[in-house]
């Protein structure tokens, strides 16, 4: 909504100048996005009356025009125009106008041809391009005496306009989307009293129900309808100064009946429509449902399918209209038409949000009835239109209106504790004092036994109850006048929840090691699944599709992290940044119960645990690449492979304390057949990692990067409460090392395995120091290197004591592992 | 006699001073003081010398020992240091070389701002409170006063599973769960952090889910007051205690008064590309708690009230840090992430 401030000055003293009156507005609750300035050329422009047009002698697409402008006539004028006759009223510049963006008008010579100004487009009046006449000349309304200047034709005094952009909220859209009303709140906040204008028709010919008739068939839907009828139109252009405010008010000039008709609804917001007379049938107006298969074309030249749950204007056959959105084009408003009837009506705004929300067509009308028109103003509104049409001399007005009115609006009193609304806003205000705020605001109100009955105005279709009207009294005394203090009452004390408190030390682990967190989309599309090399019958492709997605590839709820992940990697990658440790906490949204099935209401009362059906299971995703440490003078950093993603893991997993786990050799499809892990705690897998495939590597752009995908809420381990001190030990320990060679196949869990148990509780720990395949030992062996420390936590172990336990871990190796001792 | 022993110390003494290596030092405390020494000799023959000058010449004698002893040990000790700073000296390293970096990591930016917000609430009293991310439409719209058919749907475009179950659009519905389960007991003071979505192509102020926090207060006489109290203190914890706030009127569904709320730009009111000039920027909406949300939520209207607010992570941590395309969250380029380790 644009609000043009000159024209909002013809309602109210408004004392302030454009950008303090939007400030205050703001502060009201009117938010006004920008204020424009349009300036518009007013000196030594001048109507014109083109008296002769010739064609340039020497240059093909010029004319030569002759005209009329009062003094100093004729002139002469060249102009590439097409289009102009004799009689023609236009604009004209003279030498010495500026024009908007700082041209200056000159007398110049066109080929030899003399040029004593120049006849204006729309732009250059800054009335915006012209519909009908696009960039082209500019034609006054007949009348417009020549050498008039513009500047009175147009009726703006002052070379500059204002112009307001208001970005209403759905409450302030039902009562300010016109000048009229935000005036109305301008007024209130001086505190100036409001009285809306009474329109002075002059009436001529037969009445009005000489001329039609109008029928309501359903109430409910259109409680209210107005009827008046304009005859002896004379059609043309509407004057420039109301072509001006429709498009300073963002509307685009049409022709006099239409411009007067948007000019209606821009002051008072009451959307109106004229129709051509004579193309009613049976000159009836019928306002009723449309009948299921109904067709209309409406004014954009769409055919339109209609049904029973649509109000439209009929005439005695067929629709004319579809109510309070479009006319129909059979019945449109031409040059050719001669009489009108125009409609000023109420409709039920739910109805039309849903008709134009179904037919997928937005009109100034259709937004402005689809939240609320005062029921109140249809006569007044047609009156208007009526006034406006004789004054600019664009036909005549038959006596009277048809008002039809089946349901009569009715006002709802709310009652109003004045002691209540102040302690809910913490304001010490009188009961008189909110009466007077509410009175401001054309609130009634009447004096009850424990405050008031408030009579909420026609416009206000926002405010139903007392809460409602406890804004209405907080915004006018001002929200930033209300005294800040903090809530009072039993102290509380905030608590964040365990689960999130637990995430939080993965979260520290990881970032101690040196891991950046990362987020990402929570949608992906069925592709991400191709790129994992996941097989079609994966469950991981079962995904709670979008209805609405806003493309494919985002029309899926993620099931796993790592396509999240990977497209980070990949984005990194791409920009060099090639040395990255990644990591991402979130939740992935797997499948239950079929959610067609799902009863919400029912759902909502039971608790509303959804979980049956989307179950949110919190996971993590690790990925690694490049090196570890950033390349340096001494020598390159670690590589980020398998052991140092693996080592992060472990590091987790020590720390939090998971109950008994470990890696198994896996086999998921995005990783490296050979190079990846199920990670088990307490015998379940809970996640995999490894080095990535090298199909999905290549379908990322990465080398050899790592990854894992873990189920964070299984992970989350112990809490710090519970980690029970162990005393330091007292007595020393003693070292043993032990050098094998065993077959390449024998795992090293499976060697550590042996050793601990064959130890016994005296091993203290147990540490692999050393790998070795290749040359010097025989094929298909490796050769591992541990060393163990062997302590008591009650006494001194004597070399004794220790040379027997290690040769039984020793004689274990070889027995059970067939371990040649080196 | 006297002559020698004078004789010996002053060779002795030019000797030690003489020394370049601790070896010669040893040799002349041998030659001069070891059980063989020169001086030792003297002191042993003070037998043979006449008992009437044997105190004298003992005396000068043991004087001259220590003095050679003292001159020896100093002299080591000065020959030690200077052989340790010569060793040292060599050990320089360029001390304008990098050390030696190391891999470091840090929170999301979007996390450590929501974490900030959160320990601010958590101060005040206010717990945490968690949702689901698929929710349904009756939590994230009808218990909330935006029934079927209602403008405050449109304007908040929404991603749908099927007809009554879609990804939230604020944390809002959280709301009305905590109250359920906490309802008829008071005070409630509870934040609800999460992820939201909105059908939003992505563009440098708008991304298709970001996070907000909801806070809400229901207890006896809690006030718009109190609202606003908050507010202040708030906008001044998290942007600066110089900040201003400022409300405006607004509207939102669940809430009634409803208020935008502005705080003070970085530039002082200057202008700037952050407020467009204007000086105030927008940071959350709020107001008190519509009385049909607190039915919804299980409370009576007439015996409490309650203030709610909302406002985005995102946008709060582009407000503070200057960031100016919301792209970046989702994008984790490691050169933005790293800015704010
Ligand atoms: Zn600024």
């Amino acid at each position: 909504m644009r609000v043009p401030y000159g024209w909002l000055r013809e309602f109210v003293e408004v004392p302030w100048d454009p950008q303090e009156l939007a400030d205050r507005l703001c502060l009201v609750g009117v938010k006004v996005e920008a204020v424009h300035r349009l300036d518009y050329p007013l000196e030594r422009v001048v109507a014109g009356r083109v008296t002769a047009v010739a064609v340039h002698p020497a240059a093909t697409g010029l004319r030569v025009v002759t005209l009329e402008v009062g003094a100093g006539s004729p002139r002469q004028v060249v102009s590439g125009a097409p289009g102009m006759a004799p009689g023609d009223l236009v604009a004209v510049a003279l030498p010495g106008a500026m024009l908007p963006g700082g041209r200056k008008v000159e007398e110049t010579a066109f080929r030899g041809v003399t040029s004593e100004g120049m006849i204006c487009s729309a732009t250059e009046l800054a009335i915006g391009a012209h519909p009908v006449q696009g960039e082209g000349i500019v034609k006054l309304p007949t009348g417009s005496e020549p050498g008039r200047p513009i500047a009175e034709l147009a009726q703006i005094g002052e070379a500059t306009e204002w112009v307001l952009e208001l970005e209403l909220t759905v409450n302030y859209a039902m009562h300010c989307q016109s000048v009229e009303g935000v005036a109305r709140e301008v007024a209130a906040l001086l505190g100036i009293p409001w009285q809306p204008r009474r329109p002075q028709v002059i009436e001529q010919g037969e009445s009005v129900e000489t001329w039609a008739q109008v029928e309501i068939t359903d109430a409910e839907l259109c409680p209210r309808y107005v009827l008046r009828v304009f005859h002896d139109l004379v059609p043309g252009a509407s004057p420039v100064w109301m072509q001006r405010r429709l498009h300073a008010a963002g509307l685009r000039p049409i022709g006099v009946v239409v411009d007067v008709t948007n000019y209606v609804m821009l002051e008072q917001g009451q959307p109106l429509h004229a129709f051509d007379y004579h193309r009613l049938a049976d000159r009836r107006i019928v306002v009723r449902r449309a009948r299921d298969g109904e067709e209309l074309v409406t004014l954009d030249g769409v055919s339109r399918r209609l049904d029973s749950s649509m109000l439209v204007i009929a005439d005695a056959r067929v629709p004319v209209g579809l109510a309070g959105i479009m006319g129909g084009l059979d019945s449109e408003v031409t040059a050719a038409t001669r009489v009108v009837a125009l409609e000023s009506a109420h409709f039920d705004p739910a109805t039309l949000q849903r008709t134009s929300l179904r037919l997928g067509l937005r009109t100034e009308a259709s937004q402005r009835f689809s939240r609320w028109v005062d029921p109140e103003g249809t006569a007044r509104a047609a009156d208007r239109a009526a006034e406006l049409l004789v004054a600019v001399g664009a036909g005549r007005v038959a006596p009277g209106s048809i008002d039809v009115c089946p349901a009569p609006f009715r006002r709802r009193p709310v009652h109003l504790r004045p002691g209540r609304v102040a302690s809910m806003l913490g304001v010490d205000l009188q009961p008189h004092e909110i009466a007077d705020y509410l009175g401001r605001l054309g609130f009634q109100t009447a004096g009850t036994q424990d405050g008031y009955l408030v009579t909420v105005p026609s416009w206000r279709a926002d405010v139903s109850t007392e809460a409602d009207l406890a804004e209405e009294v907080a915004r006018l005394h001002g929200y930033n006048a209300i005294r800040a203090t903090l809530p009072r009452g039993v102290l509380s004390y905030g608590v964040r929840p365990a689960r999130q408190q637990a995430v939080d030390r993965v979260v520290e682990i990881l970032v101690g090691c040196g891991l950046s967190e990362i987020m990402t989309s929570a949608m992906f599309g069925p592709r991400a699944f191709d790129r994992l090399r996941l097989e079609p019958g994966d469950p991981c492709r079962r995904a709670l599709r979008l209805a609405n997605p806003l493309m494919e590839e985002q029309s899926l709820l993620r099931t796993t992290l790592l396509p999240g992940l990977l497209e980070v990697m990949s984005h990194n990658a791409s920009h060099r940044q090639l040395d990255v440790g990644l990591f991402e906490a979130a939740v992935v949204f797997l499948p239950g119960r079929d959610p067609e099935d799902l009863d919400g209401y029912r759902l909502a009362t039971t608790g509303g645990d959804l979980s049956p059906w989307v179950r949110e299971e919190l996971r993590l995703s690790l990925g690694m690449m490049g090196n570890r440490a950033p390349a340096h003078w001494r020598g390159g950093g670690r590589v980020a492979d398998f052991f140092e993603l693996k080592g992060v893991v472990e590091i987790a997993g020590e720390r939090l304390g998971w109950p008994s786990w470990r890696f198994d050799p896996s086999d998921h499809p995005t990783f490296h057949p050979a190079r990846q892990a199920w990670l088990l705690v307490e015998g379940e897998k809970v996640g995999v990692l490894g080095e990535l495939h090298p199909d999905v590597q290549e379908a990322f752009g990465l080398e050899r990067a790592c990854a894992a995908e873990l189920e964070l809420a299984r992970l989350l381990g112990r809490s710090r409460a519970e980690v029970a001190y162990r005393p330091l030990p007292r007595y020393p320990a003693v070292l043993r090392d032990i050098s094998l060679l065993v077959e390449a196949t024998v795992s090293a869990d499976r060697v550590a395995e042996v050793i601990r148990r064959s130890a016994g509780a005296l091993l203290d720990r147990v540490t692999l120091f050393d790998v070795y395949r290749g040359p010097g030992i025989p094929e298909g062996t490796r050769s591992l290197a541990y060393s163990l420390v062997y302590r008591a936590c009650d006494r001194t172990l004597t070399d004794a004591e220790v040379d027997a336990v290690h040769l039984g871990v020793r004689e274990a190796l070889v027995r059970e592992l067939g371990a040649r001792l080196r | 006699m006297r002559e020698t022993v004078e004789r010996l110390r002053e060779e002795a003494l030019a000797a030690v001073a003489a020394a370049a290596r601790p070896e010669e030092l040893e040799a002349l405390r041998v030659r001069y003081l070891g059980r063989k020494g020169e001086l030792t000799r003297i002191l042993r023959g003070l037998g043979q010398v006449p008992p009437e000058e044997r105190p004298a010449l003992g005396a000068l004698a043991n004087r001259a020992r220590e003095e050679v002893e003292a001159a020896v040990a100093s002299r080591l000790q000065s020959l030690r240091e200077e052989e340790a700073a010569k060793r040292l000296s060599a050990e320089a390293v360029d001390v304008t070389l990098p050390g030696v970096g190391w891999p470091v990591g840090q929170r999301h930016i979007v996390h450590q701002v929501r974490r900030e917000i959160e320990e601010f609430f958590l101060h005040l009293g206010f717990s945490i409170a968690e949702g689901p991310e698929v929710e349904l439409d009756y939590f994230n719209f009808e218990a909330l006063n935006i029934p079927r058919g209602h403008p405050a749907r449109e304007a908040q475009d929404t991603f749908f599973l099927t007809d009554e179950l879609l990804l939230r659009t604020h944390t809002s519905p959280v709301q009305i769960r905590v109250m359920r389960s906490l309802s008829p007991r008071l005070p409630v003071r509870v934040i609800c952090p999460g992820r939201v979505y909105r059908r939003d192509t992505p563009d440098p102020s708008h991304l298709p889910s970001f996070h907000q926090i909801e806070a809400l207060a229901v207890d006896r006489g809690v006030t718009f007051g109190d609202l606003r109290g908050t507010l202040e203190l708030f906008a001044r914890t998290i942007f600066g205690p110089a900040t201003r706030v400022r409300f405006r009127p607004s509207y939102f569904p669940f809430t009634e008064p409803s208020a935008e709320v502005d705080v003070s730009c970085m530039c002082g009111g200057k202008g700037c590309g952050v407020c467009g000039g204007a000086g105030w920027v927008e940071i959350l909406g709020a107001g008190m708690v519509h009385p049909r949300v607190l039915e919804h939520g299980g409370y009576d209207p007439e015996e409490v009230s309650g203030y709610a607010l909302g406002l985005g992570v995102e946008r709060t941590a582009m407000l503070r840090h200057g960031i100016d395309d919301m792209r970046l969250f989702l994008q984790n380029d490691v050169r933005f992430l790293r800015q704010f380790a």
